[in-house]
């Protein structure tokens, strides 16, 4: 009990001399507030800093004009990434279908599709390797099997059949 | 509830600059710009604070602690700033103490420590104002404040001088 007294003691006496310890504070002036402004009554309040009373944060200081502009920006970003995800939806594609003429009617019959055309050329290259190529493409018009024979298939067999018969 | 009266500025001033620019120094180089900066805030304050001095340590200690978290950023400066640092203390009357050492003792001490000390000691405040500035309850506050006092004594090398209770022979 009285060991703890003298150590209050000691730390009061100890508190006393650094508390005679003044602070050093150079770089402060003086003469501050300067009274004119401390007595001046305030007449621009836009001007003002606001810190919360309560726990001393400070509020953010953005003038108002830049306050909206994120705002803006992102609900402007927003909208136009709505529209879009809404125009994806909504957007119809094209069918890319190409029109094969398989009936006997002469404008279709002399107009050949690009589709015989690719077959030939494609069975040609096979057959007979890339050089081939040139002869093929060389020649203007590809003749459509149709425009070929006007027989069916029924009669080229049976013409196939004859001919393996007198060669036999 | 208005604006803090020039009066009150003017005598919070006298009494609270010098402790703050203590407390602020704890941690950043720029201590009085900080103060003075805290006081022109509180000065363009549209509705006082209840507790003004509660309140103006809390603007310099969160001041203080930006300021010395921008000053890290620049380590390389650091160096150069330290060797110029100033002392905490003006030389006091009480010779019992050296200033320099009492600055240097002080800065060993942990944060939390001598936090408690300088604003129970220079800045005047209760355990329970610095409680509610740390937001560290009072008994954490209360027993940072007594561990560092002795801390110090024992760095110090403080002998008291009062007279002790005499023990009976």
């Amino acid at each position: 009990m009285r060991d703890s007294q003298n150590q209050n003691a000691e730390l009061s006496d100890f508190e006393a001399a650094l508390r005679s310890l003044p602070p050093r504070a150079d770089r402060l002036p003086s003469d501050w507030p300067p009274e004119p402004f401390a007595s001046t009554d305030c007449v621009n309040p836009s001007g003002h800093e606001f810190v919360c009373v309560h726990c001393g944060c400070e509020a953010p200081t953005t003038p108002p004009r830049r306050r909206w502009a994120w705002p803006t920006a992102f609900g402007a970003m927003t909208t136009i990434a709505a529209v879009l995800f809404v125009a994806i939806f909504l957007r119809q594609p094209t069918p890319n279908v190409t029109t094969i003429a398989s009936d006997g009617s002469s404008d279709l019959v002399a107009q050949p599709t690009v589709f015989p055309f690719y077959v030939t050329l494609r069975n040609q290259v096979l057959r007979d390797g890339v050089d081939s190529w040139q002869s093929v493409g060389s020649s203007d018009v590809v003749k459509s099997p149709a425009h070929e024979s006007p027989t069916g298939y029924r009669e080229q067999i049976e013409t196939l059949l004859k001919e393996l018969n007198h060669a036999g | 509830m208005g604006t803090l009266g020039p009066d009150a500025v003017t005598q919070l001033w006298r009494e609270q600059s010098r402790a703050l620019v203590l407390y602020a120094r704890q941690w950043c180089d720029t201590p009085e710009d900080i103060v003075q900066e805290a006081f022109l805030t509180l000065v363009r304050q549209p509705d006082a604070p209840d507790h003004p001095t509660g309140w103006i340590y809390r603007v310099v200690r969160n001041r203080a602690q930006n300021a010395g978290r921008a000053r890290r950023r620049r380590q390389s400066r650091e160096t150069v700033a330290a060797e110029n640092r100033p002392s905490w203390f003006e030389p006091g009357q009480d010779d019992r103490l050296d200033a320099d050492a009492a600055a240097e003792a002080l800065q060993q001490l942990p944060d939390d420590q001598r936090e408690a000390i300088v604003a129970r000691i220079w800045g005047g405040l209760g355990f329970d104002e610095i409680a509610r500035l740390t937001e560290s309850p009072t008994s954490s506050v209360y027993r940072n404040y007594r561990r560092g006092l002795l801390v110090l004594q024992e760095r110090l090398g403080w002998k008291c001088e009062t007279p002790k209770t005499k023990t009976r022979s």
